[in-house]
């Protein structure tokens, strides 16, 4: 009979109850994120998006070259190579960017969209580029002339260089 | 008959509870990492203190609610701290009734994070309406990412405004 009185005497300290998630409407099941990727695929987007990054800045350092090699260019073959590596590092970087797994229906936001719509520049751009110093370079070793289109070669090369770089700085550094 | 009133003893002298909910709330966390400070919201706190003899409080936020303002870094967010299986963090604790109402007071939380609970130090200020302190990861089990090797910090600065309705 004691024992029961002490259970009522306490039972208004005893019941009272402790704040849970659902006091506030917080139902965890429904927080779930809408864009998911299963462990493997994260870990082969992450894998895949980190040697992308390397890759990019790698392919900045060759195209800085590349471009500070450009007045010897008819005089030396540095110009041409280096070149050469840049556009397959670029391609290289470009792969592992397109082929990173990303959850169905997840829109790019913020600077990750300006990064890609810099690609919509620097991409033709760096098709062309190789092509009009290919056609320059072998103008002017048959010593025939040139068109007005590869002459600008280095206009479309510093389009590239400008987009390429502002595309990478977005990602590199915080504004 | 007689122990009637001692039943009726500890209703009557029971304080009636006080519950203030929040009526909006923001959290921002600070991650850096060589020459990256990354910000990121979530206007989307909840939060509930009660006060009898002492105050209890629970406030959550679903980790899908931070925003960076880039897609691919709350992802990277989101699967880092594995949102899927552990979407919502929480913070819970108690504290003196006398501290609620003074401008400035300490307090402890437990933190439940990646399904990790770890005990912090949360400073308040101006009256309940702001809170500041430092999550840790590895106290989480966080595998901090890294780029060239170098990981992000350890220490994550997390601020928090309350708007609380009595």
């Amino acid at each position: 009979m004691s024992r029961f009185i002490f259970f009522l005497l306490f039972f208004p300290v005893i019941a009272q109850a402790q704040i849970t998630l659902s006091d506030l409407g917080v139902d965890a099941k429904t927080e779930v994120p809408e864009f998911q990727l299963s462990k493997t695929e994260m870990n082969e987007r992450h894998s895949k998006l980190k040697t992308h990054e390397v890759l990019g800045l790698t392919t900045l350092g060759f195209m800085t070259a590349t471009l500070l090699t450009g007045n010897s260019a008819l005089s030396s073959n540095t110009h041409m190579y280096l070149g050469f590596t840049t556009g397959a590092l670029y391609l290289t970087t470009a792969y592992y960017s397109l082929t990173a797994p990303k959850p169905e229906g997840m829109k790019d936001k913020g600077k990750v969209k300006w990064h890609k719509a810099l690609a919509w520049i620097h991409f033709p751009a760096m098709i062309l580029t190789p092509i009009l110093g290919y056609l320059y370079k072998k103008h002017e070793d048959e010593g025939k002339k040139h068109s007005s289109l590869e002459k600008q070669h280095t206009t479309v090369a510093g389009i590239l260089y400008g987009s390429f770089a502002l595309s990478a700085t977005l990602m590199v550094i915080e504004f | 008959m007689k122990y009637f009133f001692l039943i009726l003893l500890p209703f009557l002298a029971h304080a009636e509870p006080v519950a203030h909910t929040l009526k909006s709330g923001s959290a921002k966390y600070e991650v850096s990492y060589l020459t990256k400070t990354v910000r990121a919201e979530s206007k989307a706190v909840k939060g509930k203190v009660v006060c009898e003899s002492e105050c209890e409080f629970l406030l959550a936020i679903p980790l899908k609610t931070f925003d960076s303002g880039d897609s691919n870094r709350d992802l990277n967010m989101q699967s880092t701290v594995e949102a899927g299986t552990y979407p919502v963090v929480t913070a819970k604790g108690k504290f003196h009734k006398e501290l609620w109402g003074q401008k400035e007071f300490t307090m402890d939380a437990i933190v439940n994070f990646h399904g990790v609970d770890a005990n912090y130090q949360v400073k308040v200020s101006d009256s309940g309406k702001n809170a500041t302190f430092n999550l840790n990861l590895e106290k989480h089990k966080i595998e901090r990412p890294s780029l060239f090797a170098v990981k992000i910090d350890n220490e994550v600065p997390l601020a928090f405004t309350f708007d609380w309705a009595p």
